[in-house]
Formats: structure tokens, sequence, C-alpha cells
């Protein structure tokens, strides 16, 4: 079974796993574009991870530029211990929830900017299908296990790692996201 | 199935995300830097001082020091107040005019701050309880109550902006405590005085902003003689009249006086000369001088150097088997200095089994560094005792990396980095926490694979090595002796050896 999802998961996070402790502590360092470099290798996970918790784009702009401040910040105080990963992700998660406390008026989904205009152009339905059944009927930790697979080629171990979940639990609840997920499909089609 | 809406959500997020994101999110960086910058300036900040106050003695005087010249790119967002009327005391304001610091000049101005807490107040409320503080000391009583204000921004037009405000303030103070004084208003535009000289003289800006603050020191001294002394003879000036440098520069009492001048000028010149430049700019315009595609070249280096208040970034890379090194003007883009250097690529291998590349490969590995980021200066059989070693040294980013490396078994023998600071900004490293001593053996162990039940360990210290908190762990695991250097603050092992 678990050999089986492993298969299942399909394209693997290249850019995710050559994340190190190196690359926090070059920011130490104040090496030229070591920023950039951890941007480029880390922001499409963290925007769909912290879209999961916020289900907003603008407060998902927002919290992502914090998180790499605060990264920026307390990159000092980041203890090597090879999960690099882990407390980016602590830290996004952070940033996303404080966000949504500095955010009472939140809009909701259904009104939500990106519907109209991100996607407005781009006329693949299936695409924004796919992303308003994921942000309307999964829970949230549903949602940031799906979203971290999908957007960022997460294995279901490195979700559990950055979660902090067991192993165990990613699986079960990856499963039953994609069954909700391809329910509310075939019901819209 | 899965993967068709997987791949839909995961092109949904991506087009999502606005193109200017990183832009967004490096300005804010930008912003954080010129914080950080902005601190580590006030406290060097002491060039003005001496000259405020000889006026300070005559005047209730506004200056706005502006202009476009000083810190164009580095302190954007702050302004810094004196208020002297003998107890003199020094504001530092962020950019929304929030107190930053606030310091006494002079011992009246610690008796005057005694138990004030002034920081994250507005500027208007740390003015007023400063002069409020004054009237009750008694130093508006007489008739010639005396206040100089000092005003210091990048933009003159805050700075004026700024000076209106704290006159404003200290005038409602003033009569909220029924006290009273003249104010007269004056702007001086003093850098441009400094690059003047500077132009004229053929002198750094720092330099002439040290010459200007040194005349105004002494009597008779001629800023434009000044500028034509060097170091040298600027020190011994200094000694043979008795200057107090210490009014003008930040005085380290462990250098010696040479030092203390040679420091002060390249303090301010780094404060003073403007990088317009990223790192990439140069990076890319160093590689257009060359005529080499970027996906050709690996950098060995990019970093920002300041010299003689001149900043450059130093851009080094490998394309092929020839390594360019390059000057790059911060400001302007301008290449000053180019040099290309064939390598030979001779490589001893004698009775060792591992080829220089595997060599290599094995201490890339070990360092956990990606194989393209490191640039290879060396990789060298050497004979250690006998033994067959690979000397392998490369650079990844600002870290240097030695190892030595058994010719024939591969193990690594031992391995040291070094991480050079880089000179843009230097965040002080104030360790928050220190791991413990069992933490260090922990790593040690993990490091060598070795279980604790087998190790006896044989010493475990903390020590301040080059002001960072090391801990220097030795253990023996039957004949074979462990010894490591482990960063108390972050846990990196600095250091290996194994015999």
């Amino acid at each position: 079974m678990l050999f089986l999802l492993m298969m299942e998961t399909g394209y693997v996070s290249a850019e995710l796993s050559t994340v190190r402790d190196e690359h926090i502590l070059n920011i130490v360092r104040n090496e030229p574009d070591a920023v950039q470099t951890l941007y480029d290798l880390t922001h499409k996970a963290l925007y769909g991870f912290i879209l999961s918790i916020t289900k907003d784009t603008h407060d998902t702009e927002d919290a992502l530029q914090e998180t790499f401040l605060a990264v920026y910040r307390s990159a000092g105080e980041y203890k090597p211990k090879g999960k690099p990963m882990a407390w980016i992700f602590t830290v996004a998660r952070n940033a996303a929830n404080a966000q949504l406390r500095k955010r009472r008026d939140h809009v909701s989904f259904e009104e939500m900017p990106w519907e109209t205009e991100a996607l407005a152009g781009d006329d693949n339905k299936d695409e924004r299908l796919a992303l308003k059944a994921a942000l309307s009927v999964l829970s949230e930790e549903e949602r940031q296990i799906v979203l971290l697979h999908a957007v960022s080629g997460f294995k279901n171990r490195e979700i559990a790692s950055a979660m902090k979940l067991p192993l165990n639990t990613v699986l079960s609840k990856y499963n039953r996201a994609i069954k909700k997920l391809r329910a509310e499909l075939e019901r819209e089609e | 199935m899965n993967n068709k809406t997987e791949k839909d959500l995961s092109s949904a997020v991506e087009k999502l995300i606005p193109e200017d994101m990183y832009e967004r999110i490096e300005k804010g960086i930008v912003r954080e830097k010129e914080r950080t910058e902005l601190m580590t300036a006030i406290k060097k900040r002491t060039n003005y001082k001496a000259l405020t106050a000889l006026i300070a003695a005559c005047f209730i005087l506004v200056l706005g020091i502006g202009g476009a010249g000083y810190y164009r790119n580095t302190m954007m967002v702050a302004s810094i107040v004196d208020i002297d009327v003998n107890p003199s005391v020094e504001i530092s304001v962020n950019r929304n005019d929030r107190v930053i610091d606030v310091k006494a000049v002079n011992s009246d101005g610690v008796d005057l701050l005694d138990g004030m807490e002034l920081k994250n107040t507005d500027l208007d409320v740390a003015v007023n309880a400063i002069i409020g503080a004054m009237v009750k000391k008694g130093y508006f009583n007489g008739d010639n109550s005396q206040i100089l204000v000092t005003v210091q921004n990048n933009d003159s037009a805050k700075a004026s902006e700024i000076r209106t405000l704290v006159v404003s303030d200290i005038d409602a103070a003033l009569k909220a405590n029924s006290a009273g004084a003249a104010i007269l208003n004056q702007t001086v535009s003093a850098d441009s005085d400094a690059q003047k000289l500077a132009k004229e003289q053929g002198i750094s800006l720092g330099k002439a902003v040290f010459v200007l603050n040194l005349a105004a020191l002494g009597e008779g001294l001629d800023p434009a003689e000044l500028s034509k002394m060097s170091l040298s003879e600027l020190t011994a000036l200094v000694r043979e009249k008795g200057l107090d440098v210490g009014k003008i520069i930040d005085y380290d009492a462990d250098d010696s006086l040479f030092e203390n001048i040679a420091d002060g000028i390249e303090d301010a010149n780094e404060a003073l000369s403007p990088v317009v430049l990223t790192a990439a700019d140069a990076k890319a315009a160093a590689l257009a001088a060359a005529g080499v595609n970027a996906a050709d070249a690996s950098f060995i280096k990019a970093e920002l150097e300041r010299d003689d208040g001149r900043a450059y970034y130093e851009i080094k890379f490998r394309a092929g088997n020839t390594v360019y090194e390059f000057e790059i003007n911060a400001e302007t883009g301008a290449v000053e200095d180019r040099e290309e250097d064939r390598e030979k690529t001779a490589v001893k291998e004698h009775t060792a089994k591992l080829t220089a590349e595997e060599a290599k490969a094995k201490a890339i590995a070990h360092a956990g560094v990606n194989a393209a980021d490191a640039r290879i200066i060396h990789a060298e059989l050497d004979n250690d005792d006998g033994i067959p070693v690979y000397e392998v040294e490369f650079i990844v980013g600002n870290t240097e990396y030695d190892y030595e490396i058994h010719a024939v078994t591969g193990e690594v023998l031992s391995f040291e980095t070094e991480t050079k600071r880089s000179a843009v900004t230097e965040t002080p490293a104030e360790p928050t926490s220190l791991i413990t001593a069992e933490e260090a053996e922990n790593i040690a162990l993990a490091h060598a694979g070795v279980s604790r039940a087998d190790a006896s360990f044989e010493r475990t210290e903390l020590d301040k090595d080059d002001g960072r908190s090391v801990y220097e762990v030795g253990f023996r695991v039957g004949k074979t002796e462990y010894e490591y250097d482990i960063d108390a603050a972050t846990g990196k092992i600095l250091e290996f050896d194994k015999e």
C-alpha cells in the first residue's frame, strides 16, 4: 500500500529536496543571492501551503512576503539539523496564521479575486475547478496535504515531516482528500 | 486521475503567484537591511559632534544637514536629531519618526536621561519629555538659554520637515513649562563641502570628511593642506598637536592611532560610497564584458568590496579552463579591472587509488553541498606521514572548505570550514542561545557514527574563538582519537580530525 502510494505521487520535488541547512546559513552569512536562491527553490511550495491556510491570494502574498522576511531575520537562530524545510514551514504557518488574525473582515472564498482576476485570461476550466474544489470541499489539513503534494511535488513522508504529522495520518488524509476532490469534480461535471 | 487533478492544481496555483512577488520580498529585505545598517551607522556617527558643540555655545540653531550625497542608498529611511543645551542628547528615529534610540553625548546628558525610557515612542513625545526634563533641571532659568538642534537625513526635504517639527515641539514644550528661548534657523549642506573637497583634492569622501572634521578640531589647520598629507603624516600631526580624534572617529584603545584613523576613514567611506548594483547585476556585467554565456560560467566569487571610497564587486568565475576576475563598479557597473588566467590541469596521481575527481566528489558529498555550487581551489595529492592524502580545497559562497581525503580508502581524515564575513552588512553574531555540552557531544558522536557507550570522552570545553563560542569535543574509540570543533550557536561542525 505504502509502496503503491509512493509510486503514485508522480513527479519528484527536485527543487525542495535540494534545500539544505547551507541555504539558511548562507543567509546568516549575508551571501549575495542567498535569499533569492532560497526563494527560487521554495516559493511555489510555500505559496501553495499558505494558500491552503488563508484561502485568499492577497493574504497569501502578504504572508509569503512575511515568511521570507522572518526567515531572513531569524536565520541566525536556526539550528542546522538537516531539516530546513520543516523550519521554513513552521515560519510560514506562523506568518499565515498571523495574517488571518490581522484580516478580520476576511474575503470569503466565493468572492476570491483569483477567480475573476488571476485566472480570467485563462480559460483552463479544469485548473480553475480543481483549485476551487480544493479550497471549498477539503478541510484545512487535507488541503495542506494535497496542495503540498500537488504544487510542490512533496512526497508524503516529506509532508509528514514538514507538518509534524505521523506518516500514516498523512497517507490516510491524502487518500481521503483525493477521493473527496474526485467526487466534487465529477459532481461539477 | 490523481495526477491530472494534481497537475491542474499545481498550474492553477503557479498562475496565482504574482510576477513581482520576489521583488516585493526583496524590497522588504532591503528595508530590513537598511534598518540594521542604520543602527551600525548610528553607532559610528560622531562626525558632526565636534562641529555642533562649537555652535551650540552661541545660538539656538537648527541645522538641516541634507542633500543628495550622504547615505544615498543605505540610509534612505532615518533621521538623527541632536539636541544640545550642554546636556547633549542624540535621538535616532526611523522613517516613521519613531525613536529607535536616545543616547547621551555628555555626562550632563547621562544625568538628564537617567530613568527615561524613550525607545519606540514618537519623536514629538521624546522631544517633549527631554525638554520637560531640561526645564525641571533648571537649564532654562537664565536669560541666555541655548538649544542647538541638528537634524540629519539624507533627504534635505525630510530633514527640513523634521527640523520644523522638532522646533515646534520644542517651542510647545517650552511654553507648556513656562520657559522661553529664541530660535534661529540655518541650513548647512555639509556633505557638499566634503564632496567638493574630495573632488578638488582627488581624495576619498571618507578622507575628506575626516580632514574637515580634523580642521574643525584644531586651530590653524587647513583642509586643503591636510588633504595632501598621507595617513602617517596625519597620524604624526594628530600626535604632535595632541588632537583628540576620539571626538571625530570611533576610537578603539586596543589599536594604534594610525589604525584608528585608517578605520575612521574607511567607516566614513563605507557609509558614503553608493551601491546601486546587486551582486547579480555585477555578475551579468562581468559575463557581458568577458563575452561568456551565463550557462557556461561557474562563479567563484561575487563580493562587494570597498576600497578608498569606491565600492565595487569582485567577480570571479570560471568558463572552460579560464578563470576570469573582474572588478565592477558598484554604482555604475563599469569594468574597472579585469584579469584572465588559463589554468594548468596537472594533478599528481601516484600510489593513490582514488582519482582527484573522486576525492573532490567525496569532500563535496561530505560537506553536504551541491557540486554545482562548489568552486574547487585545488585538489592535490600529498604525502602525510606516508599516507597518500588528497588535499581538497573548495569554496561555496563565503565558506571555504579544506579537506584531507585518504587517497586509498576515500575516508575523510580531516576537514575545516572557514566562513568569510561579508563586507556588506555584518550582522552582529550574538548567539541567542548556545547548545549544551551534551548536545555538542551528540553532534560529534552522530557525525563519527559512534554510540556514546563506545566513546570515552577526553574533554568537552566551551571556548571563545574569534568572537564565536565553540565547543571543543575530544573522545577516543579504541585506538582512534576524534577531535571536533562545534559552533555552540548553530551546532555546526567547524573542524574535525581523526587519528
